[in-house]
């Protein structure tokens, strides 16, 4: 019961990459990161309650956090940033939606293939763990790499902040919580910090295309 | 075996009678020809008590007048199905060649060309029944050199003699680098040259060994089959031969190749997984690309051979289920793959031999293969049109066709790899059910290409002159067809010859084969069944048209007026309204720009009264233009500076290091070039780009290295589980 609720979990956090990777509309895809950070965010509680019958405060604090920062708290400054900045709300790729989702896809079938060799420290608590977080991060380098906006950018790092927040739940036991959350504070401060950056580029540039960012190199 | 050998006599007294001959060239043709036709039945005679009486292996032996051992001739299941696929395909194009070849009479060398078909074909005939490396290679060898000559027929021709150079470099290179090789080895563990020694020697070989050999066959062999990297030659060469050598090289020329690879696998003990998962990702690469390559083309002899190419994927995806079934010791697997390749080399040799015949009598008709030029023939040549539709509907894997089953029990094989979980756990031959689906479906497309624009619609110039089509090659077309026919619609009687073959290499049991086909060819048949009842709804559905329009014509009723096809519902069309070729492909070429690269050339019409507007596209060879071509034209600026004689027109000399197109922006030099620039232009997504390909290199390295760690692993926990298990 408790295992398929995990599997299930881990499953529609993949999906919900593809759909990342296919939306066309930035505050659809914020809101689907958000969706997908609250699954995942269930994850430590759900992992706890396997061994034992009542999980750790460790495991509350986790998800608390997670949910806290990654479902309220980042996608409300993403989306505050795409309402003052007045960014035009659509998603300008590099490689196009359905490539994309192609792409996806293939990524998901190779870290599968690729997550069966991979030597572990510690056993995992479900055979999909290891493929998901992989696939995940490597969406989210996907994301990075195809996609032309500061905006889009951040949420491809916060997307492949939620695969290597997978990966961790194999150390869930042996990670001191404070490590935990100088991660999160860390995602904090960056995605504020980008926000406010993203902000200025706009009230500078009159745009926030990254690839016309160019003309600030040095020649 | 005294017929294989009446057969071998008959070819070389058919020789050398049409050399004798060379005064009376029509006589010689007839005669020359006869023989053929004569020997190829014989061979099939043969070939057929092999496989209906199943095997008693009969050998003969004869000592070489040279210090080259014993030369052995033996049948067995595997040599009497090639054996049979030859002798068919031959008697047909025998009876093709002589209407075909009789109006270059007195303008070319006739006689030597019967000779040479001859020798082709007792070269062929002697390659499958060689049970010795020596007399394989000899044969071999004879076989690239007629067939060399009879490509170069027209050698007046520069294409020709470009076409044939290829052929002879590509597969003197794969013989030379890699079969000889492989029978190098195979000679020191068996101390013989004798086939049936090898198989004993390697029963002990270790895996670094058999995947060596198997390399070495996969690419000596596959460059005579064509598969996807070293296919280069086929395109070249197929469509510059006469049209009877174009039908023998696909149908069979190119099967040695496949041949070749299944001997050396009935030696080989089952091979690692590995080597079946990289056949399939062969198989499936040159079955889609061929395909793709085909619908680009606009001359019907060039999309043919690249169907060859697809149809040679094809084969490679039953050989490649047939080497995962004996790897995972699965019977019905290995049945399976085997038998759908075996029969699909029959099949292919089968519809291709006919497709290419009647693209012949296109060409005797019409002057030209162009298809843009072509159109209407179906009311000019009715029989060619009927039987290039057949052939069209065979290749595409239609019900109730040949090609329909052959793919059926490669799909079947495919499926059930994957429901077994074999194969990177099922999905690699999920992957090759999902390709062979795409294959069959741009197949159709392409035929649906071609029927419609050369055989359909009205003709798009008026210059072009039609011949009626001989009786002789109407013949040859109709047995081909109808071996077709009769193929797919009784296959009961087909699928049980395949046995012995598929034994042979399956090493199964003889009880085993029935028992694992039968439950996947039933469907197959009901099918068939289905189709042939459809055909025949449709035919009577004609029939009843034509009655009720003639009995409308005698009262005088008003009958809709007969438009033109591709008229698109203008009233007075012309022809140069039709769909062409390349407008009907150009968006599924298009779809599929990012890996055809197709070259496009474009002139837009300008200003309100434009007088000029001109479009071009074709589709370059990737393997030739960024594989070979680089790698030729550095072997030549090597050897430019070793040598100190040049001589006059050396730039204009055949091969593919001069080809044309030197100064083409092919698809690595735009990749190379736009990461280039994007890296110095500093665009923030190339450098993450660069990041995450490294970050995936350092992936696959990690994955690659710990396999072995894996494995060293678990056998150090399997020797303690059992130590344990021995202490209490």
């Amino acid at each position: 019961m408790l295992q398929s609720a995990i599997d299930s979990i881990l499953v529609l956090a993949v999906l919900l990459n593809l759909a990342m990777l296919a939306t066309s509309r930035m505050a659809a895809c914020i809101r689907t990161f958000a969706l997908q950070s609250l699954l995942l965010a269930l994850l430590p509680i759900a992992v706890g309650l396997r061994h034992e019958t009542i999980p750790g405060a460790h495991a509350f604090v986790i998800t608390a956090g997670a949910v806290g920062l990654k479902v309220f708290l980042i996608p409300w400054i993403l989306l505050r940033v795409l309402r003052t900045g007045e960014i035009h709300r659509e998603i300008e790729p590099f490689i196009g939606f359905t490539a994309s989702v192609m792409l996806g896809a293939v990524i998901i079938v190779a870290s599968f293939a690729f997550a069966k060799r991979m030597p572990l420290p510690t056993e995992a608590p479900t055979d999909l763990l290891v493929p998901v977080s992989i696939a995940t991060l490597f969406n989210g380098l996907l994301m990075l790499v195809s996609r032309l906006k500061a905006i889009t950018q951040v949420l491809g790092y916060l997307v492949v902040e939620n695969g290597i927040f997978v990966f961790g739940l194999l150390l869930l036991e042996q990670t001191p919580v404070l490590v935990e959350l100088g991660i999160l504070l860390d995602l904090f401060v960056g995605v504020f910090i980008m926000g406010i950056i993203v902000y200025h580029i706009r009230r500078e540039f009159d745009h926030m295309d990254t690839h016309l960012l160019d003309a600030l190199r040095e020649s | 075996m005294t017929l294989v050998l009446t057969s071998l006599a008959l070819l070389a007294i058919g020789a050398a009678t049409s050399l004798l001959l060379t005064r009376v060239p029509r006589l010689a043709l007839n005669l020359g020809m006869l023989f053929a036709f004569v020997a190829a039945v014989i061979a099939v005679i043969a070939a057929g008590d092999v496989l209906i009486r199943s095997p008693s292996q009969s050998t003969y032996e004869a000592a070489w007048p040279l210090s080259l051992g014993t030369a052995r001739l033996s049948l067995d299941g595997l040599s009497a199905w090639f054996l049979m696929t030859i002798g068919v395909l031959a008697a047909c194009v025998s009876i093709y060649s002589v209407p075909y070849m009789s109006s270059a009479v007195g303008r070319e060398p006739v006689p030597v060309f019967c000779a040479l078909f001859c020798g082709l074909l007792a070269a062929l005939i002697l390659l499958v029944c060689a049970a010795d490396a020596v007399l394989f290679l000899l044969s071999w060898e004879v076989m690239t050199l007629t067939a060399f000559f009879l490509i170069d027929f027209h050698h007046e021709r520069p294409e020709v003699r470009r076409g044939a150079w290829m052929y002879l470099v590509a597969t003197h290179l794969g013989t030379a680098l890699f079969v000889l090789p492989l029978f190098g080895i195979l000679f020191a563990r068996a101390g013989t040259t004798a086939f049936s020694s090898f198989a004993g020697a390697l029963g002990s070989a270790d895996r670094t060994t058999l995947m060596a050999l198997f390399a070495l066959g996969l690419v000596g062999f596959g460059t005579k089959a064509g598969f996807m990297p070293m296919h280069v030659w086929l395109p070249a060469a197929h469509p510059v031969a006469p049209t009877p050598v174009s039908a023998l090289l696909s149908g069979v020329v190119v099967k040695t190749g496949i041949y070749g690879l299944l001997r050396l696998l009935s030696w080989l003990p089952p091979l690692p997984l590995v080597c079946g998962e990289v056949l399939l990702f062969v198989g499936v690469v040159s079955g889609v690309m061929g395909v793709l390559y085909a619908l680009a083309q606009h001359d019907l002899k060039h999309l043919l051979a690249y169907h060859t190419v697809e149809n040679i994927g094809i084969i490679a995806l039953g050989i490649a289920v047939g080497l995962l079934g004996e790897a995972t010791n699965e019977p019905t697997l290995a049945v399976l793959g085997y038998a759908g390749a075996l029969l699909h080399v029959t099949n292919h040799a089968l519809f291709k031999g006919l497709l290419f015949l009647s693209a012949g009598a296109v060409l005797h008709g019409s002057g030209t293969g162009e298809i843009e030029r072509l159109g209407g023939l179906a009311r000019k040549t009715p029989a060619n049109a009927l039987m290039f539709l057949i052939g069209a509907v065979a290749i595409c894997g239609l019900p109730p066709l040949n090609g329909f089953l052959s793919e059926w029990v490669i799909y079947g094989s495919l499926f059930s790899g994957s429901i077994r979980g074999i194969g990177a756990s099922g999905g690699l031959p999920a992957v090759g059910v999902a390709a062979l689906a795409l294959m069959g479906g741009l197949a159709l497309a392409c035929f649906a290409k071609v029927f419609g624009v050369v055989f359909l619609g009205t003709p798009r110039e008026t210059g072009l002159q039609t011949h009626s089509i001989p009786t002789g090659m109407k013949t040859a077309m109709a047995a081909l067809g109808l071996f077709c026919v009769l193929i797919g619609v009784l296959p009961s009687l087909w699928v049980p010859l395949v046995r012995s073959a598929t034994i042979e290499l399956a090493n199964v049991p003889m009880g085993e084969f029935s028992t694992r086909i039968d439950g996947v060819l039933a469907p197959a048949i009901r099918l068939s069944g289905m189709a042939v009842l459809f055909v025949l709804a449709i035919g009577g559905l004609l029939v009843l048209r034509r009655w009720a329009l003639s009995r409308a014509a005698r009262r005088d009723v008003g009958v809709a007026p007969t438009v033109a096809t591709w008229g698109c519902g203008y009233t007075q069309p012309t022809p140069r309204m039709q769909y062409t070729a390349s407008s009907f492909a150009s968006s599924l070429v298009t779809t599929f720009r990012g890996v055809l690269w197709p070259e496009r050339m474009f002139a837009a019409p300008a200003g309100s009264f434009p007088a000029t507007a001109h479009v071009e596209t074709r589709a370059p060879d990737f393997a030739e233009h960024e594989l070979f071509e680089p790698v030729f034209r550095g072997v030549a600026r090597l050897f430019a500076m070793v040598r100190t004689v040049s001589w006059r027109g050396e730039s204009e000399s055949p091969g593919v290091a001069q080809s044309a197109a030197a100064h083409r922006r092919g698809p690595v030099r735009t990749l190379t070039i736009g990461m280039v620039s994007a890296l110095r232009r500093g665009s923030i997504q190339v450098r993450l780009l660069f990041i995450v390909l490294t970050l995936v290199v350092l992936f696959l390295c990690e994955a690659l290295s710990s396999v072995d760690r894996v494995h060293t692993t678990t056998g150090q926990d399997y020797q303690h589980t059992l130590s344990v298990g021995v202490n209490r």
